[in-house]
């Protein structure tokens, strides 16, 4: 057996792991941008109320490791997560945002 | 410290020691990570490039990260492919064939650094995000430099110069 041979071998299947993430985010590209847009508007809003993460995990009860996957943009966030974001940081995420925004702008009551 | 094979004979990393990934694997956590990078921008914000916010630098690294998967299927998807279309000599001096060359493969900001084995096999020995011009100025990419002069001397010492004593080296690992 050659070298090559012997190599091919005991290497394969060393770290399938690496490519099949690259295939991952590749197949999900768009979800995953989305992810990553979300999580730096968070992490931005932070950095503006100088919370910490801990902070917001304990507004949203959720746990901080959860927070930590969030701002980290890889998460399929879902719709309640999405929701209860906007409310407790009051940043744009769903369309919703500027719907219920438009609807404050009332007009005055007619005398 | 140990070598992984990433995509068959062709790309290998480092798994350094008290590292939980290779190297290649810790690199695109990383790159893919929006709380990384946008701390790694915060820390370096002197050197955020001139008329680029610290967004503006987020989301250009993150657009960064996304082209570097795409080159690197590119790469491992065709056989027919080269890794030296990627990595290039460290040293833009470089000329010929260097025993062990130091070769970086860049997207934009970003830097992987390897060492290249035979004309189509490389060992990534880290990387970095590259915002000023030389290595040796900040600690984090002077680091990786270091790095990659450890893992050379590693394969010097383990007598690695040419392609059969890599993959004799392969084979004895435990």
């Amino acid at each position: 057996m050659t070298n090559k041979e012997k190599f091919l071998t005991l290497s394969s299947g060393d770290d399938t792991n690496t490519g099949k993430k690259i295939q991952d985010r590749r197949h999900n590209r768009e979800q995953l941008r989305e992810s990553q847009q979300i999580a730096l508007k968070v992490l931005l809003k932070l950095n503006e109320l100088g919370w910490s993460q801990k902070k917001l995990a304990q507004k949203m009860q959720v746990s901080p490791q959860q927070i930590s996957k969030l701002v980290r943009g890889n998460e399929n966030l879902t719709l309640e997560t999405q929701i209860r974001l906007q409310k407790i940081l009051k940043i744009p995420i769903l369309a919703s945002f500027y719907e219920n925004t438009s609807k404050v702008k009332k007009k005055p009551a007619l005398s | 410290m140990k070598i992984i094979s990433i995509f068959e004979e062709r790309l290998f990393a480092f798994h350094c020691e008290g590292e939980e990934m290779n190297e290649l694997a810790r690199l695109l956590s990383c790159w893919n990570d929006v709380d990384y990078l946008f701390k790694f921008a915060q820390q370096h914000s002197e050197d955020i490039p001139f008329g680029l916010t610290l967004v503006e630098l987020v989301n250009q690294l993150l657009f960064d990260s996304q082209e570097l998967d795409e080159i690197l299927n590119k790469i491992a998807e065709n056989t027919n492919k080269n890794w030296s279309e990627f990595f290039k000599p460290l040293n833009n001096l470089e000329y010929g064939n260097t025993e062990l060359s130091r070769q970086k493969g860049r997207k934009n900001y970003l830097r992987v650094y390897a060492i290249k084995i035979d004309k189509n096999c490389f060992v990534i020995t880290g990387g970095t995000i590259k915002l000023h011009h030389m290595n040796k100025d900040r600690p984090h990419t002077a680091k990786e430099m270091q790095k990659m002069e450890k893992c050379r001397d590693y394969l010097k010492f383990m007598g690695i110069a040419d392609t059969d004593s890599f993959y004799e080296l392969i084979n004895e690992q435990p």
